[in-house]
């Protein structure tokens, strides 16, 4: 099994991995590779570094711009990095049953907050973003790169948004009696309202529960939309023509993020097929470094020291994830690159070393 | 190095670009301001917990455990906050027996935005400020990234203006104060002198200072090498020359990059930084676990 091999099969590659190992950088590698294999290549991303995106000349869209790779690339990569209102925005046009409704949700208070602010909102937009991309027959495989918190996970288990919309006994619970409320009056409904909301109100305060029923009963259809939105993410997910690839770096934070990400994965019934071990000391280095030549530099001793320590985790961590891996799980080593990966012609290169 | 000012405050978050070194550093202050005789409590919100790890200790959920000498640790749990709240500072056991743990309302309580942040904001303010007796004199937050970090920094206001209402919204506005007392919180961001890091660092810092109006405490570049690499009679003036030898060119590369980032943050920061507040730990190479308190003594 090689990396080809993942890219030839696959239709979603999504790439996972704690904070700062170079997910992004990863991803679009990854997509210039399937490129060269003649890929038509989307790839989504979630705020990634500001330069990295500059230097590719993307900026926060709710469209895909094809990135100017050498001529002597057979395939293409589109690339967008989600802007998180403008395609919440679009889901509520395409979902809303009237103009009337879109335009009172998209000025709701407690929607421009949702839309633009909230953590949670973000990751469930790619993934909407995702399910369409998969649906267009004009890109052979979509590339999702994931935000940087481990926590993210959640968002592949059941969105926020998800989890409600998928009940349907919260939506009714939601719905009707919120639907009761805003026509006998607030103040009334309270007081009928029984143990459940009148415990909610202690809390909340009567005027909240008034603002999210409100917002709940207009965002009614939409969150139909949703709701099917979801659970089509869910089946192509799952199915095998969608892949994921854990990226880690070699230290124990590291090593435990991954490990913690890899049982998550693996527990919601997902594949992982490769797992990058990204910013690994260049085995040139490793092979010379022991040698008495460098014994006077003060850094070789930390250095070596490292060396030491990655080949212990490197070994420790495909055990390890390997045993949690029904399928032989591909093992990439990237090595840590001299010049800075930050520009276009650098991402190319870099993308060969993903074999 | 004298970090004794920034122990002063009641709560100091550590924020920066993942893979910055967030949990080390706020592991390192812990560990100092424990050394000036303060009680200290070092909170996470990660469901892969990283500081207990980092002391020897295995990782446990919503519960403080002692870690070393004045320093405790804990992972905490939006859900469990919420419940606390609700629980022992409204005193409304009963209600979040017969309401909370309703699973329609759990769903419920899940759409409502911001709340598992805000929720989180008040447990440390809780500890800081209304905890009787107070258990401790410092609260240091292993913050998440640079991206969620400012969304958490606006969500108090973000909620104090959305027009919701009730105690949650009442208690926020105090929080917020809190927050943006800086005499009481303390920001600390965390940077790597690597050129893509240096860049997000700087984007940060300007919006944490003009768009959420709140000064930064500390910066703190990680990873500097500044041990003299060579012997004594060569001397290195910062700029790569290439060499013949891997070993030599990696070595060369890494350290004027290193060289010629950690400038630039420190010429960018002027403007926004005062003197003293610029801070450096050294490159220490591999961190093992538990921590080994003799490789602090370098910074």
């Amino acid at each position: 099994m090689s990396i080809e091999k993942v890219i030839d099969n696959k239709k979603v590659i999504v790439l996972l991995g704690a904070g700062g190992v170079g997910k992004t950088t990863c991803s679009i590698a990854t997509a210039i590779r399937a490129a060269k294999l003649g890929k038509r290549v989307a790839l989504i991303s979630i705020d990634p570094a500001r330069r990295l995106a500059d230097a590719l000349g993307l900026k926060f869209d709710t469209e895909l711009k094809e990135l100017k790779l050498d001529s002597s690339v057979s395939g293409c990569v589109y690339a967008m990095m989600i802007d998180q209102k403008q395609v919440f925005d679009q889901m509520i046009y395409r979902y809303s049953t009237s103009s009337k409704i879109t335009k009172k949700i998209l000025s709701h208070d407690l929607y421009k907050m949702i839309s633009s602010k909230v953590s949670g909102s973000l990751e469930y937009m790619a993934l909407a973003k995702l399910c369409d991309l998969v649906e267009d027959d004009n890109y052979d495989i979509v590339i999702l790169d994931t935000p940087p918190d481990t926590n993210a996970i959640c968002f592949l288990k059941k969105s926020h948004f998800l989890h409600v919309f998928h009940d349907n006994k919260v939506m009714t619970w939601l719905i009707k009696p919120f639907y009761i409320a805003n026509r006998l009056g607030f103040s009334r409904f309270v007081k009928i309202g029984g143990k459940l909301i009148n415990g909610l109100t202690t809390v909340t305060g009567i005027k909240s529960l008034a603002l999210i029923s409100e917002f709940a009963i207009l965002m009614q259809s939409v969150i139909q939309g949703f709701n099917q939105a979801g659970k089509k993410i869910q089946k192509i997910l799952n199915s095998f023509d969608s892949s994921f690839i854990l990226v880690t770096n070699l230290n124990q934070t590291s090593y435990r993020s991954s490990r913690y990400l890899f049982n998550e994965i693996k527990t919601l019934g997902y594949n992982i097929d490769a797992l990058y071990l990204n910013r690994c000391l260049p085995g040139k280095l490793i092979q010379s470094i022991f040698s008495n030549n460098y014994d006077d530099m003060i850094l070789i001793g930390k250095i070596r020291d490292k060396v030491k320590e990655e080949e212990k985790l490197i070994e420790k961590m495909f055990k390890d994830l390997s045993q949690l891996n029904e399928k032989p799980l591909l093992k990439i080593r990237i090595d840590d690159q001299f010049e800075n990966v930050n520009s276009l012609s650098a991402l190319h290169n870099f993308s060969k070393k993903i074999l | 190095m004298d970090f004794h000012y920034l122990f002063e405050h009641k709560l100091l978050m550590v924020t920066g670009k993942g893979g910055s070194g967030k949990t080390f550093l706020s592991a390192l202050l812990a560990i100092r301001a424990a050394e000036e005789g303060k009680k200290v409590l070092l909170v996470e919100n990660n469901r892969c917990g990283q500081i207990q790890p980092l002391f020897g200790k295995p990782s446990k959920l919503n519960k403080e455990e002692f870690l070393y000498d004045n320093i405790w640790g804990i992972n905490l749990e939006v859900e469990h906050c919420l419940r606390e709240y609700i629980e022992n500072y409204l005193g409304l056991k009963k209600l979040y027996d017969t309401v909370f743990m309703h699973p329609v309302i759990r769903s419920f309580f899940q759409v409502i935005p911001g709340l598992g942040d805000s929720m989180l904001l008040g447990r440390m303010f809780y500890s800081c400020e209304l905890e009787k007796p107070s258990k401790y004199d410092l609260v240091i937050f292993d913050a998440p990234a640079s991206g969620h970090f400012s969304q958490l920094l606006s969500m108090p206001s973000l909620v104090m203006h959305s027009g919701l209402g009730g105690p949650i919204v009442k208690e926020l506005t105090k929080v917020h104060n809190f927050l943006s007392s800086p005499s009481k919180t303390g920001i600390i961001v965390t940077c790597l002198p690597e050129s893509l890091v240096v860049s997000e660092t700087l984007d940060l810092i300007s919006l944490i200072h003009n768009k959420i109006d709140t000064k930064i405490a500390a910066v703190f570049i990680n990873q500097e090498i500044v041990t003299d690499i060579f012997p004594k009679n060569q001397s290195f003036d910062g700029n790569f020359h290439s060499s013949n030898d891997f070993v030599e060119n990696y070595i060369y590369k890494k350290y004027s990059e290193n060289i010629k980032e950690s400038k630039k943050i420190r010429q960018r920061l002027k403007g926004f930084l005062e003197d003293g507040k610029l801070h450096t730990i050294p490159y220490l190479g591999v961190i093992k676990e538990p921590i080994d308190k003799s490789i602090l003594n370098s910074i």
